[in-house]
C-alpha cells in the first residue's frame, strides 16, 4: 500500500512536471512583450536601455533553459516569484486571495449537487421508469447539454433583471454567491445523478441483493444498507475525474459573475501576458486535479476491500 | 498477399466481427431476419427502434443542411448594421429582433450554425485521428514506447481543458490562421487523449488474440496488422465516443469564443454573438436568448445520438 501511494506520488510529480515544462514553452510562444504592455502598449515613452534593464530585472535576456530552470527552483521552495502586472506583489499572495472565492463556491455546489443527486439517482434507479425516473433524466440530461453560461446568463435576466432578488455580478454581499453556485450545483448534479442511477440498476441485480431480499428484509433495508453502499463506488471514481472539469468551469462562472476567484484571475492575467501568474497557476491546479485523483483511487480501495491496490 | 492467406488461414468463427455484439442477440436476430447478417445492419436497426435517437439524427440533419445553406437562408446579411435598429425587439421583418450593432440576429444565428458544426465535426476528426493513432501505437508496442505515450496521455488529462485551450488559443491567435481553424485544431490537439485511453486499452487485449497472432507470424507488418486486423475492433468504442463527444465541443467552443478567445468577429459564432449580448443584458435581454437555444438544441440532437449509437451498437453497455 505505501509503495503504491510512493510510487503514484512519483507518477503524479512526473506530470505536474511535465505540465509545467508544456506550460513555460507555450507561455514564451506568446505574441506580444509584456514589458511593452505594461507600459501601455508603448503610449509610455522609454529608452532602449531602460527596456533593456526591465528585461534583465525579470530576467527576460537569460536563455529560455536557464529561465525554465530559475523557474523550476524557486517552485520547487514555494516561490511562485512576482507579478509582472502588479509589481512587487508576490504570485503565492494573488493566488491565496482568489483561492478561497473559488474554494467555498466549488465546494459548497458539490456538497448542494452530491445531496440532491445521489438520493434522486437512487430513486430513480429504484422506481425505474417511473416519472420520478423520467423527471431526473430531464433534469440530467439538461444539465449536461446546456452550457453552464447560458444558463448563467438565463437567470441573471430572470433572477437579477427581471425579479431583481440578487444581483448580476460582483459579491458586495452575500447574495452574490446565489446565482453562482446555483448554477455550478445545477452542472455537477446531472451527471451525478445519472452515475448514481446506472449504479444503482447495476447493483439491484447481484446475487447478493436476491440472497438479502430471499432473507425476507425489508425492501428499504435492501436498498440502503445492501445495494446503495456498493452504488456509491462508481461516483467516487465520477467525483474525482470531475475535479478538472470543475476547475474548466470555475473558468467561465468566475468571468460572468466578475466573482475574484481563481478562474477569473487566470482570465485576466493572461489578457495582461502576467507570465508568472499564468504558469504559476496552471502548475498548481494540475497539481491539485493529480492529488484528487490519487485520493480518490486511494478512497475507492479504503471504501472496497475487494479492490486491491497493486 | 500475406492479408489474404492468413485469412484463409483463419476460420470464420475465430475472427471476432466485433466484440460489441452478445452472440445471443446476433443468433435472435439472424433468425429473424435472415438478410440482416451484418453487425453493422444489425447496429442500424437498433438505432431505428430508439425514438430520441432518430428524433436527434433528423435534427442533426437539418442542422447540417441549415449550415450549408446558411448563405441562402438568412434573411440579410449577418454582418450588415441596420441603422436605428440597435436592440431592436423581434418583429415581422427581423424575426430574432436585432443585436446592439443593429445586425440581424436570425441571420447571425443561422450562420453561426455552420461555426458550430464545423467545430464540433472538424475537432471531432482531429481528436479521433490522433488519439486512435497514438492510443493503437501504444497499445500494441507496449514496453517504452506505451509508458511514454501513456504519461503523455496522463499529462494532457491533468490540465484543466479550458486552461489549456485558453493558453494556446492565446498563442496562436495573432498567426496568420483563420480563428475557425484554429479553434478546429487547438481543440483537436488537446482532446484526443480520451480517445487514445480506450484505444489502447482495446489493443492491449486484441494484440494476443489468436487472429493477430496468425497475421504476426505469417510476416504482415505492425503498422497493417493495427490498421487492418486490429482498428476495425475497436471501432465499435471510438464511433460511440466520437458521436457523444461532439455535443461537449460544440459547448467548448462557445465557451471559448465567448471569453473572447474563440471564433473572431466577424465570423458569426454563437458564443461570439452570446458575449456580444451579455454585455447589454440589461437593457436587451432578447439578444442572449436565441443563440443558447440553438446551442441546447444542437448538443441535445447530438447527445441522443450519441445516446442511441452507443445503445446500438453496444447492447451490454461496456464503454461507459
Amino acid at each position: 500500500m505505501l509503495l503504491y501511494i510512493v510510487r503514484r506520488l512519483l507518477q503524479g510529480l512526473l506530470i505536474v512536471f511535465l505540465v509545467s515544462v508544456i506550460t513555460f514553452v507555450i507561455m514564451r510562444l506568446l505574441p506580444g512583450d509584456p514589458v511593452q504592455l505594461l507600459l501601455g502598449d508603448g503610449r509610455i515613452k522609454m529608452t532602449d536601455e531602460l527596456r533593456a534593464a526591465i528585461h534583465r530585472k525579470w530576467g527576460f535576456d537569460k536563455p529560455y533553459h536557464e529561465q525554465y530552470l530559475i523557474w523550476l527552483s524557486s517552485l520547487l521552495r514555494g516561490d511562485f516569484g512576482e507579478s509582472l502586472v502588479r509589481r512587487g506583489v508576490p504570485v503565492r499572495d494573488m493566488i491565496l486571495e482568489a483561492a478561497p472565492v473559488t474554494a467555498f463556491l466549488n465546494i459548497i455546489s458539490l456538497i448542494l449537487a452530491a445531496a440532491i443527486a445521489i438520493p434522486a439517482g437512487i430513486l430513480a434507479g429504484v422506481k425505474r421508469n417511473s416519472l420520478f425516473d423520467y423527471v431526473t433524466a430531464l433534469f440530467s440530461t439538461a444539465g449536461v447539454s446546456i452550457p453552464a453560461f447560458w444558463i448563467a446568463l438565463m437567470a441573471i435576466i430572470f433572477f437579477s433583471v427581471y425579479l431583481r432578488w440578487v444581483p448580476p455580478y460582483g459579491l458586495k454581499t452575500w447574495k452574490g454567491y446565489v446565482l453562482p453556485i446555483a448554477v455550478l450545483t445545477f452542472e455537477q448534479m446531472a451527471l451525478l445523478a445519472r452515475v448514481m442511477r446506472g449504479a444503482t440498476i447495476e447493483t439491484l441485480t447481484q446475487d447478493y441483493v436476491r440472497t438479502a431480499r430471499a432473507k425476507g428484509l425489508g425492501e428499504r433495508i435492501v436498498v440502503v444498507r445492501h445495494a446503495v453502499r456498493n452504488a456509491l463506488l462508481p461516483v467516487v471514481t465520477v467525483l474525482g475525474l470531475q475535479i478538472a472539469t470543475i476547475l474548466s468551469g470555475t473558468i467561465v462562472i468566475e468571468t460572468i459573475f466578475a466573482l475574484p476567484g481563481i478562474g477569473r484571475l487566470f482570465i485576466d492575467s493572461l489578457g495582461r501576458l502576467d507570465y508568472q501568474v499564468v504558469q504559476s497557476l496552471v502548475v498548481v491546479l494540475s497539481a491539485l486535479v493529480v492529488l484528487a485523483n490519487l485520493i480518490t483511487d486511494l478512497l475507492y480501495a479504503i471504501v472496497d476491500p475487494r479492490v486491491r491496490v497493486e | 498477399m500475406a492479408f489474404t492467406i492468413t485469412q484463409s488461414l483463419i476460420p470464420n468463427y475465430l475472427v471476432p466481427m466485433a466484440a460489441i455484439s452478445t452472440p445471443q442477440t446476433r443468433i435472435i436476430e439472424t433468425i429473424e431476419n435472415p438478410a440482416a447478417r451484418s453487425e453493422w445492419m444489425q447496429a442500424w436497426r437498433r438505432f431505428r427502434a430508439n425514438g430520441l435517437a432518430v428524433v436527434g439524427l433528423a435534427v442533426v440533419i437539418l442542422l447540417v443542411l441549415v449550415a450549408i445553406f446558411a448563405d441562402v437562408l438568412a434573411p440579410y446579411d449577418p454582418s450588415f448594421q441596420f441603422r436605428s435598429m440597435q436592440g431592436a425587439a423581434p418583429s415581422a421583418d427581423h424575426w430574432l429582433g436585432s443585436d446592439y450593432n443593429g445586425r440581424d440576429l436570425l441571420s447571425r444565428v443561422l450562420v453561426g450554425t455552420r461555426t458550430a458544426l464545423l467545430v464540433g465535426l472538424g475537432a471531432t476528426f482531429f481528436q479521433v485521428v490522433i488519439g486512435v493513432l497514438i492510443g493503437a501505437i501504444a497499445g500494441y508496442f507496449g514496453g517504452w514506447t506505451d509508458t511514454i505515450c501513456s504519461r503523455i496521455i496522463d499529462t494532457l488529462m491533468s490540465i484543466p481543458v479550458l486552461a489549456l485551450l485558453t493558453l494556446l488559443a492565446a498563442v496562436l491567435r495573432d498567426k496568420n490562421l483563420s480563428s475557425l481553424l484554429l479553434i478546429v485544431l487547438v481543440i483537436g490537439f488537446t482532446g484526443w487523449a480520451r480517445f487514445a485511453r480506450v484505444v489502447r486499452a482495446d489493443v492491449l487485449s486484441l494484440r494476443s488474440r489468436d487472429f493477430v497472432i496468425a497475421a504476426r507470424s505469417s510476416g504482415v507488418q505492425p503498422m497493417r496488422i493495427i490498421i487492418r486486423h486490429i482498428l476495425p475492433n475497436v471501432l465499435g468504442p471510438i464511433i460511440v465516443l466520437a458521436s457523444l463527444g461532439i455535443g461537449g465541443i460544440i459547448i467548448l467552443e462557445s465557451a471559448l469564443s465567448f471569453l473572447g478567445l474563440g471564433v473572431r468577429p466577424p465570423t458569426p459564432s454563437w458564443g461570439v454573438i452570446l458575449s456580444d449580448g451579455r454585455q447589454y443584458i440589461t437593457t436587451y435581454p432578447h439578444i442572449v436568448i436565441w443563440p443558447g437555444l440553438m446551442i441546447v438544441i444542437t448538443v441535445l440532437a447530438f447527445n441522443f445520438v450519441g445516446d442511441g449509437v452507443r445503445d446500438a451498437l453496444d447492447p451490454k453497455q461496456r464503454a461507459e
